[in-house]
């Protein structure tokens, strides 16, 4: 089969593969209609993650019909077309009875490094380092899902892939970003990035009732793309994040802060993020940590910073005596996709929301490495790449 | 099932006519910091040398500040998100350099053929440096002429998107597997099912 490889920086390739086979009695083989380029599958790209091998089949944003079934498998068969969430679970260890399903003990086949790495394991992912399992991922013809008993969610008929791709990864994301902080009615939240999961994110928090949502970024179509679904928008290179958030919260903050953007924050007008980058091209320090540093200097005292964004590991200057002191509640995580799944295909079918406006390109697996470059460098207008292998 | 017009997806074609990202001239400009950061050590650890490989006797604390200069250079070439201001920093070290070079040659007629390769040296990183900044200013502007893309009907929402204001919380927060769909908290331990 054909599938999109990685095999190091900037170096991702449509490979010949071997066809995936059931290798225990829940699996199941889905062949896949469409898959999609994450934003964190460009931390792969840009070779942020460790424990990449070369050769490792790319992407944990994918959909399908079921082609084969496991003998132990009771929930799904032959036929069904399913949408399968980027954490594997195992739906039975204590975390995925509690519905912490991104951090399932079970299901990470490289368990002894996670729990030498972080301390505790955390879930297996589809293509996503052998820190999370090895797990072969979705941007591929073919696909062997793992507890395929548990995560798949079955798709009724009248619902094309494009609305419903998304319920494996960025829209529960995006959704879950917004409900840990606990949105009231008279809440500003701010979220940080107007990529895929930053406008699910803002279109969630006006969902669940913000007073106002303000989006920042730089890139002017994504940030005409928040506005449409009803930010107030700051460019960060035209204008001062922090005069803008003081005008627009009478100088006492947002309540709630989101940062959609992660470990690659491309500030350019702040002294620590050409710190950052200085470190990095050094090789000193992980990640960029500008909104989240800027996150808490901005937020309210006794607000909530919500951090779906990922982080791959070390971080510096991050100004803990004022999150101390602002008594300020931080959440952050792995999407717990199989939370929401439920309500949020109902809130499909009934319209509340179209989940296809990010896509923005549409394309065949072949065209896949050089989409990376597009999206990687927001060329073409690109906010969501799917593709149809 | 509702539809949502607004929402189509355009082909590939729409965008083919955006300006394209000059990789080559942001290669090129990572390796012009990294040349500035290798001369940089070179002229602060080993300034005589330097001055003499360009037929030059230069005071030590000169060079050596020219090698902070190019470290600094260098450094920001490589860390800042927008090499093209730091390229026109290069070419004006540049003009330093060639300025210093010419003098030391006109003191020093003895040693005109080490002067005069350092010079051709010197003139062809200068005329690299600005071709290189010239490219990412052409980038930069195409960027900045384009008109953006018009998003401006991509809601996701059936109706305008003030009217979608806390339709979640109003139409029902617990979902059907047992989660508070608003805070995704489980209505009671163990409440997710597994399908067997």
């Amino acid at each position: 089969m054909r599938a999109l490889c990685w095999h190091g920086k900037h170096d991702v390739r449509c490979d010949t593969v071997p066809d995936p086979t059931i290798e225990e009695p829940r699996d199941a083989i889905v062949k896949v209609t469409s898959c999609a380029i994450c934003g964190s599958d460009l931390h792969l790209y840009d070779g942020f993650m460790p424990t990449m091998k070369s050769g490792d089949i790319l992407g944990h944003e994918f959909m399908g019909e079921v082609v084969e079934v496991g003998r132990d498998n009771r929930k799904l068969k032959v036929g069904d077309r399913v949408v399968v969430p980027f954490t594997i679970c195992c739906g039975e260890c204590d975390q995925c009875r509690r519905g912490n399903f991104s951090v399932c003990e079970r299901t990470n086949r490289n368990k002894a490094m996670a729990d030498k790495l972080l301390g505790h394991t955390t879930a297996g992912l589809f293509g996503y380092s052998h820190l999370t399992g090895g797990y072969p991922g979705g941007q591929a013809e073919y696909v062997r899902v793992p507890y395929a008993d548990v995560a798949p969610v079955k798709i009724p008929d009248g619902l094309t892939d494009e609305q419903v791709l998304f319920l494996g990864d960025i829209l529960p994301t995006g959704w879950q970003a917004a409900a840990q902080c606990e949105i009231e009615p008279t809440d500003i939240v701010v979220v940080w990035g107007a990529g895929p999961v930053g406008q699910f994110a803002l279109r969630s928090a006006l969902l669940l009732g913000a007073r106002e949502v303000v989006c920042i970024d730089r890139v002017p179509e994504r940030l005409e793309m928040a506005k449409a679904g009803g930010a107030l928008t700051i460019n960060f290179d035209k204008e001062s994040v922090l005069d803008r958030l003081g005008e627009l919260t009478a100088g006492k903050g947002p309540e709630k802060c989101i940062d959609a953007v992660g470990l690659e924050a491309h500030a350019t007008r702040s002294i620590d993020s050409v710190y950052d980058r200085a470190k990095q091209a050094l090789m000193l320090e992980t990640d960029r940590a500008h909104v989240l540093r800027e996150m808490i200097y901005v937020c309210r005292p006794c607000g909530t910073l919500s951090i779906p964004g990922v982080y791959g590991g070390l971080i510096d200057k991050v100004p803990f005596g004022a999150l101390m002191n602002k008594g300020l509640t931080v959440r952050t995580g792995q999407t717990h996709v199989n939370r929401w799944t439920d309500d949020l295909l109902a809130r499909i079918q009934r319209g509340e929301i179209d989940p296809s406006f990010v896509i923005t390109h549409q394309v065949g697996l072949d065209d896949g490495p050089a989409m990376y470059q597009t999206f990687r460098d927001k060329q073409d207008g690109c906010i969501k790449v799917v593709m149809k292998p | 099932m509702n539809t949502i017009a607004s929402t189509t997806t355009p082909t590939r074609q729409a965008w083919r006519d955006a300006p394209p990202r000059d990789a080559r001239a942001h290669g090129l400009a990572r390796a012009l910091g990294w040349v500035s950061i290798g001369l940089g050590v070179l002229e602060l650890v080993r300034p005589r040398e330097v001055a003499r490989s360009a037929g030059m006797v230069a005071a030590d604390p000169l060079v050596r500040g020219y090698g902070v200069r190019e470290l600094a250079t260098g450094a920001a070439l490589l860390a800042s998100a927008r090499a093209e201001p730091w390229l026109w920093a290069r070419v004006a070290g540049d003009v330093v350099d060639i300025a210093t070079v010419s003098a030391g040659l006109l003191n020093r007629p003895q040693a005109v053929r080490r002067g005069a390769g350092a010079l051709l040296t010197l003139v062809a990183v200068t005329a690299v440096d600005i071709a290189c900044a010239a490219a990412l200013r052409r980038e930069r502007r195409l960027q900045q002429d384009r008109q953006p893309i018009d998003f401006a009907q991509r809601s996701g929402f059936p109706r305008p998107a003030q009217q979608m204001r806390g339709v979640a919380v109003n139409n029902g927060r617990v979902a059907a597997n047992g989660f508070d769909a608003a805070t995704g908290r489980a209505q009671q331990p163990g409440a997710v099912g597994v399908a067997h």
